[in-house]
């Protein structure tokens, strides 16, 4: 099998898109992917789909993969170090639902999605313990889905608060991209947030990171809240999007070879309020290009 | 691919509960023996002194900044155990979130509604349980899950339970009872007070029909008895044991497990 830095070079290359999932599009003062696309193509060169299989595909989605725009699958319900979450029925609904997407590759959390079984009202979003044992069953768990589905499977780091273990996230994820031979997906706004949470500066612990294998970036608005006194930041997908993601997401747009997409996650919003966060992250990046 | 060793499972285990339950977090961050032992599908794992170090580098404040979490975990419960909540109060049903049941549910690649029903239904009598058992049967019919493994098994999606004569009236009633909308009401804290039921048995078949609904049957009562014997795959011979147990004849033994296996209530898988 050919490397992942031969095979990245046929993937293509997506621009700036934005995200879903089943019924956003639906809510009151909820973005149009559609709406958007039709303003300024640029702005919504393709649809991130964020699926739970067993709630499937809103007609937003399928209307958009009707029309052949391009798309890429963000799975919401698979807890990659778990071989009992692949089981044949769930693969094979994942394969119905990519031949109607057609998306470039899959991506999303590598974290813990449900507990107990997979089962209605256990889905969650936990990060992964960040030691040395939990790097090769995730690891695997990539590869296996990437075998299983015949597309490129790139691990998102996720959301948190609390994040267990004593690795940096950056070094965890860089080992699970190693051995899975697999591109990355860095969601910036995530990694401030693990940033803030351990104190340490936004760009800390780029230096060992493997930033050839960033193939795509999040950038999305956070708030700092105060739970009890802790001050931690509330990844609410709003307008105002920190200094620190930004901080990461130029860096990595300066340096990352084989970034081929970026999403601004901001489903919640109206256009009008949004708008200018898609021409400032299109202006940020042509600016940084490698 | 084989999966994350005992010690990740307990560490994400722990990780869950502690996002729901500030009981076990305190206890956990004090090290104490209970809280450090993590129920496993394969084994007991007892948290080392390592693995606690790792929680307490973590602000213990960070684990809820979601304070809403319980309460989902609550009304998803709710949505499917109206009648009970009714019964015992959503106080109950959220006492349910700080038990070792709850916490095998994270250990044991569990169902959180099915295993509410079973610890629910231990910890009341008459008219209450007997409906627990019936929710819970419901619970188990709309999921159809069933473990791997060889032998006689029941087909996935249909339940059999056996309860006090008037069981099914009485939830009925309860339902009733609720109005429009029993889970608004019943999660807003409407109580409802059940009847009395007889003193014979009901024996109840529930299956999920074509259109994704549920459908109730009357069965006898050693066909629902082998039909909750085979939730677990069971060989012949351990299935013909509990027939007999059932009271079903030794010679009926061979006709009533074919008949089941004609009708589609009990599979055979290969071994």
């Amino acid at each position: 099998m050919s490397t992942f830095h031969e095979r990245v070079q046929a993937l293509p290359h997506l621009g700036l898109g934005v995200s879903t999932e089943y019924g956003a599009t639906d809510r009151d003062h909820a973005l149009d992917p559609v709406a958007l696309r039709t303003e300024n193509p640029a702005y919504a060169a393709f649809l991130e789909v964020g699926v739970e299989v067993a709630v499937g595909l809103d007609t937003h989605a399928v209307r958009w993969a009707e029309r052949g725009w391009p798309t890429t699958f963000h799975f919401l319900d698979i807890n990659l170090d778990d071989p009992t979450d692949f089981d044949p029925g769930w693969l094979d609904q994942v394969r119905q639902l990519v031949d109607v997407l057609k998306p470039a590759w899959l991506c999303g959390d590598a974290g813990l999605w449900h507990f107990g079984r997979r089962d209605r009202g256990h889905m969650l979003l936990l990060p992964p313990v960040l030691i040395p044992e939990a790097v090769a069953p995730l690891a695997d768990g990539i590869a296996a889905l990437r075998d299983a589905i015949g597309l490129e499977v790139f691990p998102e780091n996720p959301p948190g608060a609390a994040f267990l273990g004593d690795m940096h996230l950056l070094d965890f994820f860089g080992q699970v991209a190693e051995r899975a031979d697999t591109g990355v997906l860095i969601d910036c706004a995530h990694l401030a947030m693990f940033q803030r949470a351990r104190g340490h500066d936004p760009l800390t612990a780029f230096d060992g990171f493997p930033v050839d294998r960033v193939v795509e970036l999040h950038i999305a608005g956070g708030t700092v809240r105060d739970h009890n006194g802790l001050a931690w930041v509330d990844d609410d997908h709003g307008r105002d999007v920190l200094p620190d993601t930004w901080q990461i997401a130029e860096h990595l747009m300066a340096r990352a070879p084989n970034l081929k997409a970026v999403i601004i996650e901001c489903e919640r919003n109206p256009i009008d309020i949004v708008r200018p966060l898609f021409g400032e992250t299109a202006h940020r990046w042509t600016g940084a290009r490698p | 691919m084989t999966g994350a060793s005992p010690r990740i499972r307990a560490l994400q285990a722990a990780m869950v509960r502690l996002t729901v339950d500030p009981s076990f977090g305190s206890a956990l961050y004090k090290g104490d023996p209970n809280a450090r032992t993590i129920q496993l599908d394969s084994g007991p794992y007892r948290l080392t002194d390592a693995d606690l170090a790792l929680f307490q580098a973590v602000d213990p404040r960070a684990w809820t900044t979601d304070r809403y979490r319980r309460a989902r975990l609550v009304q998803a419960v709710v949505q499917e155990y109206a009648v009970t909540t009714a019964l015992v109060g959503v106080a109950e049903v959220d006492a349910f979130f700080g038990s070792d049941a709850f916490a095998r549910v994270l250990g044991h690649r569990g169902s959180m509604a099915e295993a509410f029903g079973d610890w629910a239904a231990g910890r009341c009598r008459g008219t209450t349980q007997a409906i627990v058992k019936l929710e819970t049967a419901i619970c188990r019919a709309r999921r159809g899950f069933r473990p791997a493994g060889p032998g006689f098994v029941t087909k996935a999606g249909s339940e059999g339970v056996s309860v006090p004569e008037g069981t099914l009236a009485a939830w009925q009633q309860g339902l009733g009872a609720l109005g429009g909308d029993p889970v608004a009401a019943a999660a807003q804290g409407v109580r409802w007070q059940a009847p009395a039921l007889g003193r014979d048995k009901e024996h109840l078949l529930i299956e999920q029909d074509d259109q994704g609904g549920l459908g109730v049957h009357m069965l006898s009562a050693g066909v629902v008895g082998l039909l909750v014997y085979c939730r677990t795959p069971r060989s012949r011979g351990a299935v013909s044991k509990e027939a007999r147990r059932l009271r079903i004849s030794k010679k009926d033994v061979s006709k009533v497990l074919r008949r089941m296996q004609d009708e589609g209530m009990l599979m055979v898988r290969p071994g």
